[in-house]
């Protein structure tokens, strides 16, 4: 009886005294963790205003309140408090939550530090490819370092954490998915980059510039195509043209032939129907051989741009004086580049204003101070809404860039059921400008066979006036009234899917059937009056899923879509 | 962020370069030739073929709605068939015993069917239109490709046709497992709480008998 009281006594006493200590290891860890966090914003406000000096001795500091709290949390009695019930899973979430800040700290941010971006400034027109390349194996080496420490923190269970520690934990987690995303668009960027910019030798691209007044399915008919060499980090604009220059192409290039089911041979004969498919790498891939045919260039890649681009580029070069002109804002830029300017000008002078608004809105980025979380934000913008594309000829190149936004390729297997909207101008006319698209993705029930039903509502209202166009703005006019706006309406389903039936108006409607990409693609004609708007409802069906979200992919347009998607339920709920 | 600034300005400086060909996009295209029909006009027109609903389930039928053809011509349509589960190219991966992974590539899908009928004949009316049905017997991809026998035009549309799943009524999801186990779990309760309740009686009673 003594015994046992001695020895419960002893086992007691044990207990408190581990509780205790692992109690004042994990305050001390806390008031590291604190610290380190402080730290660590001022080291990347330091790094952003280019402040080595100091940056190096806040590094220092943030070094050695990790490492502090890193051996708070790892020495014997926390080992043994991880393995008690309850407490254990806090306690074993803060010492990977110190692991993980003192891996950034001693991994990541020390070659951060030690690459001089600032030679990295373009100087004389020049990227130095050479220092970019040299710089790229520390940034593989911070990139790994960041990713690996994110997995790690992934692997975290939540279950069970008190409320303080979970809310640390989540915190953490967002900000090391920001960082992680920001290092391996850089990591990614710095090997691309040099051999593109022609690091390796010569490289010449295809600039192309989509016109939203004339939908297709990427964003717009091309217009035109200016020629960009780049040899060793410079370069320089060459030859300039139009699409009708290249003429048509009799007998037709090979389309791919679900894309031929679709529109038949019209991509392969127009310069101006590549993109009525969405799949940008076959819209470029034809457009560069047009331009192959006609003027005997090979050309390593196409770049496509929209208008709508320069005003997200002038919200953060602020307004912008054209020589003898207008003055170009953010908010009247794709009016005046895409209505008035059909109204108001010939061609001639188009050309003129265009060239000295895009050389003024360059000068601006060049010379004036614009701000960086900015100029990010609006370029940022016009790559999610895909209004930048990217296509490399190169096989290697192109696998790399892939499964990026920019390269604007439909896959063909989906991670979220993915349905596409994509508007193809029938009218012939630049109407495109007036449209004023909306779209509504409803998740539906779970079906016994496992796939899942979507609905889709797409409205489409037109703005025009109904007189006072001039004729280069209404065009062929192939809707018969000329100020009705005829666009050809796809919907892809998601990938494995089918496209079950579509109703315009509330009026059950046939449509052109084909595939493309393992989606199903439905086509209808919707002809919309000045100031009217029609409503296409069509119901998709996805490939067996448990998921309960859904995605849109659009057709970028001049007044971009009012998009909504409503999820439910997952389905093994 | 320096490095992220000047990849953009770079890009960025790219994409305003490009700017001045929105211009083009003003210049006229080639205008469409007139009286003859070759080639097309450059903007896409309707289709010309049409399928209403795009999707049915075996048994169900589909129209197909024909326009733009010319006035009275004889159009042929041909029917083929694809299997509905097309495999994704380098999608199908097996994981061998020591890690590796081998892709998979589909062997031997059932036989795709033969469609029957595997031609359709029909006849454009005055105004160049035309309207038939078709019925599929089984699962898969439908290509209806129809060619004018006067004008030349060509025309394709795709039916899917669905394996016909059992209930009418949409499985919405496993909202009802809950209350089911609260339920089930209730009534087990109660079952044994009976037992329970019978054994003690018995005993009682029993006991009763033998311990006064």
């Amino acid at each position: 009886m003594r015994r046992a009281l001695l020895a419960t006594l002893v086992v007691g006493s044990l207990l408190l005294l581990t509780g205790g200590w692992v109690g004042f290891r994990g305050w001390q860890a806390r008031a590291h963790l604190l610290n380190a966090a402080g730290l660590a914003r001022e080291l990347s406000a330091q790094v952003l205003g280019g402040d080595t000096a100091r940056a190096q001795r806040t590094l220092a500091a943030l070094q050695e309140q990790s490492g502090s709290a890193r051996a708070a949390t790892g020495d014997p009695g926390w080992w043994v408090g991880r393995r008690t019930p309850y407490a254990g899973d806090n306690l074993a979430a803060v010492r990977q939550i110190s692991v993980a800040v003192d891996d950034l700290a001693r991994q990541a941010f020390p070659p951060l530090l030690r690459a001089d971006l600032t030679s990295l400034v373009p100087a004389g027109g020049r990227l130095d490819v050479g220092r970019l390349r040299a710089l790229s194996s520390e940034l593989t080496t911070v990139n790994s370092a960041v990713q690996g420490a994110r997995d790690s923190l992934a692997t975290v269970p939540t279950d069970g954490l008190v409320a303080q520690v979970r809310q640390a934990l989540a915190d953490l987690r967002g900000e090391m998915d920001r960082l992680a995303g920001l290092t391996a668009a850089a990591d990614q960027a710095s090997r691309v980059l040099p051999p593109l910019l022609g690091a390796d030798g010569r490289r010449a691209y295809l600039v192309v510039s989509q016109n939203p007044a004339e939908l297709r399915a990427t964003g717009g008919m091309i217009g035109a195509y200016a020629v960009i060499h780049a040899a060793d980090g410079r370069v320089r604009m060459g030859k300039q043209g139009t699409s009708s220059a290249l003429g048509r192409f009799l007998p037709p290039l090979k389309v791919p032939a679900e894309v031929r089911g679709l529109w038949a041979d019209l991509p392969g004969i127009y310069p101006a129907d590549v993109n009525l498919t969405p799949h940008f790498p076959t819209a470029a891939a034809l457009y560069r051989e047009m331009f192959r045919r006609r003027t005997g260039t090979t050309v390593d890649g196409v770049l496509a741009v929209d208008p709508v681009v320069l005003s997200y580029l002038l919200k953060a070069t602020g307004p912008v004086m054209v020589p003898g002109g207008v003055p170009l804002a953010a908010e009247k830029v794709v009016q005046t580049v895409l209505s008035d300017s059909y109204q108001r000008m010939d061609n001639e002078k188009q050309d003129a204003f265009f060239a000295a608004s895009a050389a003024a809105v360059f000068d601006a980025l060049v010379t004036k101070n614009v701000d960086p979380k900015a100029l990010l934000s609006s370029f940022d913008r016009a790559i999610t809404e895909r209004r930048i594309l990217f296509w490399s000829a190169r096989p290697e190149e192109q696998r790399t860039i892939g499964d990026s936004r920019m390269a604007g390729a439909l896959p063909e297997k989906d991670t979220v059921p993915t349905v596409g909207v994509f508007l193809n101008d029938g009218s012939g006319a630049k109407l495109g400008y007036y449209l004023r698209p909306s779209a509504t993705l409803t998740v539906g029930e779970c079906r016994s066979d496992g796939r899942r039903e979507i609905r889709l509502r797409v409205t489409l209202r037109s703005a025009a006036p109904k007189s006072g166009l001039s004729e280069s703005v209404l065009g062929l006019g192939l809707a018969g009234d000329p100020y009705t706006v005829r666009t050809l309406v796809s919907v892809h389903s998601p990938a494995g899917g089918a496209v079950l039936a579509a109703r315009l108006d509330g009026v059950e409607t046939a449509v052109g059937s084909g595939t493309e990409r393992r989606r199903q693609v439905a086509t209808t004609n919707v002809e919309v009056r000045p100031g009217d708007s029609r409503t296409l409802e069509v119901t998709v069906l996805t490939a067996t899923t448990q998921v309960g979200t859904a995605e849109l992919w659009l057709t970028p347009t001049a007044t971009p879509w009012t998009t909504q998607v409503v999820s439910a339920p997952s389905c093994d709920q | 962020m320096r490095l992220s600034r000047i990849i953009m300005a770079l890009t960025v400086g790219l994409a305003v370069l490009a700017a001045p060909t929105a211009a083009g996009a003003a210049q006229p295209q080639p205008a469409p030739g007139t009286g003859t029909p070759q080639p097309p006009v450059y903007p896409p027109g309707p289709a010309t073929l049409t399928v209403s609903p795009p999707t049915v389930v075996v048994g169900q039928t589909a129209t197909l709605i024909g326009s733009g053809w010319t006035p009275g011509e004889t159009v042929i349509i041909t029917v083929s068939t694809s299997p509905l589960a097309a495999a994704v190219p380098g999608a199908e991966q097996a994981r061998r015993s020591n890690g590796e992974t081998v892709a998979m590539a589909p062997v031997s899908f059932q036989r795709a069917p033969q469609p029957s009928p595997s031609t359709i004949v029909v006849t454009a009316d005055a105004a160049g239109n035309f309207r038939t049905t078709y019925t599929p017997r089984h699962p898969g991809r439908y290509t209806f490709r129809a060619v004018g026998q006067t004008s030349g035009q060509v025309a394709t549309a795709t039916l899917t046709v669905l394996k016909k799943h059992a209930p009418a009524l949409p499985v919405t999801g496993d909202s009802l497992s809950t209350p089911m186990k609260f339920g089930g779990g209730l009534v087990g309760a109660g079952a044994v709480l009976l037992l329970l309740s019978l054994v003690w009686r018995k005993r009682h009673r029993l006991g009763m008998g033998t311990a006064r």
